[in-house]
């Protein structure tokens, strides 16, 4: 059973977007295959929930897609499709391949979120989420009203490989011992802000 | 046939030839659309050259009728023996009569709406929840949500600038936007204190970073400028004379140390911020936001903390506007360092005399925060001396 949120973007009131996670997929890769023959009905941009550490990036990148496609003078899409876009957008550099190699849906991916705009009216929650119960074998996870649970399944040391974070890190020498249980929380907070932090600048200074 | 002289360009062939013959040649431009063309040669008896006794005044028009020039006109460009182009504006010829222009009025301004913005923001930010906070040369500077509708942020839009070629235009805009984001990130990378680049668009130029919420230092100052002065007014009753340690609380002093070793990390990881004013410092506010999964609890708006009441001094030193920052070159550091703090100097200095005394607590934790911090210092002492520009030479 897939559980689709709609999410108004700012400045993007028109466009919203469907977002759905689900746990414990089994069939990856029937949606992989489905992605790569471009069958139309498939036109989600799916993304492997480990990569994602918080919502910030993914609607970074889902602005910009449709930016892009509102904009083509300015900002033109790059890829194809705008759902191919989003995937585009989350890497830090301009490798299509590579950005659906690391962010998009694997043959042995378990963790997912689908993600559809609704670019013309007929697309609604209603309509994606039937679609998606139909075709993705998998449990429904339910990411919240403002999406503050799309990080829950971050692999925090991916993240950090894909967006070479821990080159300037160590020679900052900035890290400071914790001394407590508490304050270890509190630190693990810190740096996980400040990871979305970074990896926001990286994602915008994409390719540039 | 009546003509209007409006522009008489003069200029002389070339300097040589000038001076061989004493003259310069002579062209008459009518406003009109039937534009005439008058040439004139003078023949002096230093022209060897020229043989022709008499001034030879040709004229041409598209009507093909002749053209008459008033000897007072041509009196006067020929009284203005010079090198280079002299345009001089003549009323309307009419026989020999010459009547004054009225004078040139300005055009009048287009009505400006104080309600609407001077330049609207690009696509695809609308007018819904946009608020403009400042704008200078450069760029205008909105507050707004993005991404989220709990995500505050500020948009920095450098509308095109319509006297430049549009593709350098471009091509500058994007420079100036992307080399900004740059620092930014690198910046916040390296652990210093500055907003979050959010996203951009370089081609329509538009850049969008968090929202830092609580005062600037500026804020601050003046606060405390004011209570100085309260305190000095209420002493002089008794006591003449004020003895500079008690101005500074621990309080303050506690913050320009903050500020010193805030300065000296971002030197010390290359990047010079170019306006450094104690209006681009600010104080995030000790709750801040986190970019995501907090919701409701807005930030404490900067026009809430410089009221009557006293600006709080906590809160993070938080570095903003980056937009004149740059990496500085390695043999250039202490020079870039030095006119930083010399501009941050100039800033306390304008607030109130007694806060050089702060300004010196700033630079000691300057000194001891990097170990560049000597060199930069010691270039401070020759920027005093000469200002920000360096001299020009040549």
């Amino acid at each position: 059973m897939a559980i689709v949120r709609t999410f108004s973007l700012p400045h993007f009131d028109d466009y919203p977007v469907q977002v759905a996670m689900f746990t414990e997929v089994t069939n990856a890769n029937f949606l992989r295959s489905q992605l790569l023959e471009a069958n139309p009905e498939f036109d989600y941009a799916f993304l492997d929930a480990s990569m994602i550490i918080s919502s910030l990036p993914l609607f970074h990148a889902i602005a910009h897609a449709i930016h892009s496609v509102l904009s083509p003078t300015t900002s033109p899409l790059r890829t194809r499709t705008p759902h191919s876009e989003i995937v585009f957008r989350l890497h830090s550099n301009n490798n299509i391949g590579e950005s659906y190699r690391k962010f998009g849906i694997a043959d042995d991916t378990t963790n997912l979120i689908a993600i559809k705009l609704s670019l013309t009216p007929e697309v609604t929650n209603a309509s994606v989420a039937d679609h998606l119960t139909a075709v993705v074998q998998g449990v429904g996870v339910d990411e919240g009203e403002d999406g503050g649970q799309l990080g829950m399944f971050a692999d925090m040391a991916k993240i950090r490989k894909v967006y070479k974070l821990n080159d300037v890190r160590s020679k900052g020498k900035v890290a400071k011992k914790p001394e407590s249980k508490d304050q270890d929380e509190q630190t693990k907070v810190n740096e996980r802000v400040r990871m979305e932090r970074d990896i926001m600048g990286i994602m915008t200074l994409k390719g540039s | 046939m009546m003509l209007r002289l409006h522009d008489v360009l003069f200029s002389t062939p070339s300097p040589k030839v000038a001076a061989n013959r004493g003259w310069g040649g002579v062209r008459v431009w009518y406003n009109d659309s039937n534009a005439g063309h008058v040439s004139y040669h003078p023949n002096t008896d230093s022209s060897p050259k020229n043989s022709q006794a008499a001034p030879i005044v040709r004229a041409t028009t598209q009507s093909k009728s002749p053209v008459h020039v008033s000897p007072q006109l041509l009196c006067l460009v020929f009284s203005l023996q010079s090198t280079g182009i002299i345009i001089v504006t003549m009323a309307p010829v009419a026989a020999a009569t010459i009547e004054p222009v009225p004078p040139v009025r300005p055009p009048t301004p287009p009505p400006s709406d104080p309600s609407r913005p001077l330049h609207t923001l690009p696509p695809p930010f609308t007018s819904s929840n946009l608020q403009l906070l400042a704008q200078g040369a450069e760029a205008l500077v909105y507050k707004t949500t993005f991404l989220s509708p709990t995500t505050q942020c500020v948009v920095k839009y450098r509308p095109p600038k319509p006297y430049r070629h549009p593709t350098l235009d471009k091509r500058l805009t994007k420079a100036r936007l992307l080399a900004e984001a740059r620092v930014l990130v690198r910046a916040g990378r390296e652990g210093v204190s500055v907003p979050t680049v959010l996203g951009a668009d370089w081609e329509a130029g538009w850049l969008v970073l968090g929202w830092i919420g609580g005062g600037s230092v500026r804020a601050v100052l003046d606060a405390w400028a004011d209570r100085v002065k309260n305190r000095i007014k209420a002493q002089e009753d008794e006591i003449q004379g004020q003895d500079p340690v008690e101005i500074g609380d621990e309080g303050m002093l506690d913050l320009m140390r903050r500020i010193g070793i805030c300065v000296g990390h971002l030197h010390s990881i290359g990047i010079a911020h170019g306006d450094l004013t104690t209006s681009n410092i600010m104080l995030k506010s000790p709750s801040p936001d986190p970019p995501s999964t907090t919701n409701g609890q807005t930030p404490v708006q900067s026009s809430d903390s410089t009221g009557s009441a006293v600006p709080s001094l906590a809160g993070e030193v938080t570095l903003i506007d980056f937009g004149l920052a740059s990496h500085m070159m390695a043999h250039a550091v202490d020079e870039e360092g030095a006119v930083d703090l010399y501009v941050l100097e100039r800033a306390f200095a304008a607030t109130h005399p007694a806060a050089e005394y702060l300004f010196a607590e700033v630079l000691k934790s300057y000194q001891g925060s990097w170990k560049g911090a000597r060199g930069v210092l010691k270039r401070l002492d020759d920027v005093r001396l000469r200002g920000r520009k360096r001299s020009m030479l040549g």
